[in-house]
């Protein structure tokens, strides 16, 4: 039984700030907060037969984490050295790209951020990893499982149980439920599933500037593919209904757009910079069109497939 | 219209307003609305909300002589062993501990001496220490790196066998702190040799 090679499996949420960290680790009787400095770790431990319900509050919070602040630096300095190299549209993107992730940044800290609180006995704390909606969410039912495999669960209208008992005399046996086996994981919007959906929009908004001064019509009509493809998926997902193979079908999109889209900026930057080292300015980056080629093959190969899985009977 | 919150000893309270939540909110699968502050929650519940404070029992008064009685009440009948130190206690002192039943001397000592990991609560990363003291003047402070390197491999080596993170970490930033610290002074070893060699030279 020695602690010290307890197995930890984090749960989702992270806080990593510029000096403060926080996260959440699942243990086999206990889950683990670890709080600190970038240095020191504090600990602090939730025995799960302990813990008397987990709650997660809708709040505005402005925590700026360094992945976060990583990206706007880098998006901001790529700026800078492409304004001062003069080349045509990259600034603009870089600066566009940055306002978009500053305004995402802001919608996400006042309509997508909570509070999340954890009730003992003795204890109510908040869990300072759980800052985010989605992240508690998950979080909230990965441990709540936990919990109930060792507690079991109240059944529905257990309030209405407690009104009935002596007050704090006894805990009212018929509003508990035991839990002779472990909860069967539940279908339910996943990250995959999100970062798909991501992917669509950072493709399109990628694909809207970066091609705007080309002008051709075939990157329009991939757009509005592509737009149509994050319009199903995102209905499907509040729907909360959709065939598990998608979530292959999420991962090759995410996976090919995310490499093509990285692939042209990283090439572009890659060739600004070159170019300020060679005092050649202005600089000129066309378009390879063989990469063209591939990412418009890319985008309506995984539309086919798509719209193949999508129409196919489970 | 504000509903009357759940009556249990510990009531489930908002995180953002403190104000105990009525059963519908509190029952709801998904987000309800508290009636305080009008925030989205989202709560589950779990049975030992419903438990009473166990009431601790007194320990007994020792019978006779025979009667084996506590280490540090000699006046009171022992209860149980200390797993650690064997030492009779009664059950003021019993502290049970992850199935372990232990006297207050093995829990006070373990905690001082880190021997009890389930009771530590504090642990500074050496690791990440030695990588930031060799990472971070390359990018800031460079001409310093002589002697950060030097601090850097200094940690490495001498805390190589301190304890990590307890979620389980490997070793790879002190191995990382270790290749670029020694790296650094391989590059002003070679530095210093090639300005000593051309100044030989120039003279």
């Amino acid at each position: 039984m020695s602690a010290a090679r307890m197995k930890y499996k984090r749960l989702p949420g992270r806080r990593r700030g510029f000096f403060r960290q926080a996260s959440l680790w699942l243990g086999d009787d206990h889950v683990l907060a670890v709080t600190g400095w970038r240095f020191t770790e504090d600990y602090k431990r939730y025995y799960y037969r302990d813990i008397q319900a987990l709650v997660v509050a809708r709040t505005p919070r402005w925590a700026v984490t360094l992945p976060w602040l990583f990206v706007a630096v880098v998006l901001s300095f790529v700026a800078l050295v492409a304004q001062a190299a003069a080349v045509a549209w990259l600034p603009e993107v870089s600066w566009y790209l940055d306002a978009a992730l500053v305004l995402a940044w802001l919608y996400i800290s006042l309509k997508g951020s909570v509070r999340c609180t954890i009730q003992t006995a003795v204890s109510r704390e908040e869990l300072p990893s759980l800052f985010r909606f989605w992240s508690s969410r998950r979080a909230l039912r990965i441990l709540g499982d936990r919990i109930a495999e060792v507690q079991g669960t109240l059944v529905a209208g257990w309030t209405a149980h407690v009104r009935d008992a002596a007050v704090g005399v006894d805990a009212p046996a018929a509003a508990i439920e035991t839990m002779a086996a472990p909860l069967a994981e539940r279908r339910e919007r996943g990250q995959i599933s999100r970062l798909l959906e991501m992917a669509l929009y950072f493709s399109l908004a990628l694909g809207g500037i970066l091609f705007y001064p080309t002008a051709a019509r075939a990157w329009y009509v991939l757009i509005l593919l592509q737009a149509g493809l994050a319009a199903a998926v995102l209905i499907r997902n509040e729907r909360r209904r959709g065939p598990r193979r998608t979530k292959w079908l999420m991962i090759a999109t995410m996976t090919f757009v995310g490499l093509m889209a990285g692939g042209f900026y990283a090439r572009i930057v890659l060739e600004v910079f070159r170019a300020v080292s060679s005092r050649r300015v202005p600089v000129n980056v066309p378009l390879n069109p063989m990469m063209v080629g591939i990412y418009t093959a890319g985008c309506l190969g995984l539309a086919a497939a798509g719209v193949f899985i999508a129409l196919r009977k489970e | 219209m504000a509903t009357a919150a759940v009556e249990v000893a510990n009531p489930i309270r908002c995180p953002r307003c403190s104000t105990a939540l009525p059963p519908e909110a509190i029952e709801a699968t998904e987000m309800a609305l508290c009636p305080s502050c009008g925030a989205g929650v989202l709560v589950r519940s779990f049975p030992a909300i419903l438990a009473k404070p166990e009431a601790i029992l007194p320990a007994e008064i020792a019978a006779g002589a025979d009667d084996a009685t506590c280490f540090f009440h000699p006046g009171k009948t022992a209860a149980v062993a200390c797993a650690r130190c064997g030492r009779f206690v009664c059950r003021l002192c019993q502290m049970d501990l992850r199935g372990e039943t232990l006297c207050p001397e093995c829990i006070t000592s373990g905690m001082a001496k880190k021997k009890i990991v389930a009771l530590e609560n504090h642990r500074v990363c050496y690791d990440s220490v030695a990588l930031a003291v060799a990472l971070w003047p390359i990018l800031f402070l460079w001409f310093l790196t002589f002697f950060s390197a030097a601090a850097a491999l200094y940690i490495a080596i001498r805390r190589w066998k301190a304890p990590l993170s307890i979620v389980g970490r490997t070793k790879i930033r002190f191995v990382a702190a270790i290749l670029l610290a020694t790296g650094e002074l391989a590059v002003w070893v070679w530095y210093v040799a090639y300005a000593i060699s051309h100044l030989g030279t120039k003279g």
